[in-house]
């Protein structure tokens, strides 16, 4: 072991990667490029931003100001994400269902009234509730045929079920 | 001592870095990197935090680890040799792999244990917590 200063971690200059034998670690735009962070895979990053990142197995050693831009950055498309998730089962569902009113769909998944409304404004949901919104969306039949196994629909959307089954 | 691990680069069984200067700059966050992909990515999923919550708490987990969570040295590509730890907090097992280049600390990787990790204290941490974490 030898004796060092401990100094902060200077300004980025290229270096070979320690995570892999071939890579070398440079400042990188990550605009254009997908990340998998928290409960969302393949978040694609649309705004410019640059880190120290492997050009060959793309790790990414982040100091802390670099993790607090990253940070807010992702935290953000994470909840544009979600709230596109919302607003495209709203949009489903309206056209797909007009007959079924939204606090029905609010009892069907046990959320509080106005809280789809909520989703697309101010709050940001959990990874569960975005599975079953974007499986409703894109295959209602068998989401909802696989949420009624669990528990009662309520009835407008339950005979719109039984409609969707006979055709 | 001085052997080849199953990957291919050596593997040392006493610690390669003074974990009290480690600790040091963990507790200095301008004297260190946290990897995004094999530590502050996993931990933030394992979490459900940010990025910036999951860097802190990676830090902190460096800040108390103890020489008896002391599991082996590793080299990686870069030549630079690594100190692998293993510990409990807040009911989950983690594996720590931490460093110092040139450049000042590294974590290299904090997430879940692939497999169950025996220490130097003898004591093994499961790859499955028996409290039921998340993955």
């Amino acid at each position: 072991m030898t004796k060092k200063t401990i100094r902060p971690v200077p300004a980025v200059h290229a270096r070979r990667c320690f995570a892999c034998a071939h890579g070398t670690i440079r400042l990188t735009n990550l605009r254009g490029l997908t990340l998998n962070y928290r409960d969302e895979p393949d978040l694609l990053v649309t705004r410019d931003i640059e880190v120290p990142r492997c050009d060959t197995c793309g790790e990414m050693p982040l100091k802390g100001s670099d993790t607090k831009r990253l940070s807010v950055l992702l935290e953000e498309l994470r909840t544009d994400r979600k709230r596109a998730t919302v607003t495209k089962f709203i949009a489903f569902a309206e056209s797909t269902f007009p007959d079924v009113p939204r606090y029905e769909w609010e009892q069907a998944f046990g959320l509080s009234k106005g809280y789809l409304s909520r989703l697309v404004t101010t709050r940001v949901m959990d990874t569960p509730l975005e599975i079953l919104l974007s499986g409703i969306t894109a295959s209602p039949r068998e989401a909802l045929h696989l949420l009624s196994i669990t528990r009662a629909l309520p009835p407008t959307l339950s005979s719109k079920l039984s409609d969707i089954a006979r055709r | 001592m001085h052997r080849p691990s199953r990957r291919g680069s050596a593997t040392r069984s006493t610690p390669q870095h003074l974990l009290t200067r480690l600790q040091r700059q963990a507790a200095t966050p301008e004297c260190a990197e946290v990897a995004y992909e094999r530590a502050g990515s996993p931990t933030a999923a394992r979490l459900n935090v940010s990025l910036g919550e999951a860097d802190t708490y990676v830090l902190a987990t460096v800040v108390q680890l103890t020489p008896s969570m002391y599991w082996r040295s590793v080299q990686l590509p870069d030549q630079q040799w690594y100190d692998e730890y293993a510990c409990y907090r807040d009911g989950f097992g983690w594996y720590v792999k931490v460093g110092e280049t040139d450049d000042g600390l590294l974590v290299v990787s904090h997430h879940g244990p692939a497999h169950s990790i025996t220490r130097i204290d003898g004591k093994t941490v499961e790859s499955v917590e028996p409290s039921g974490g998340r993955p």
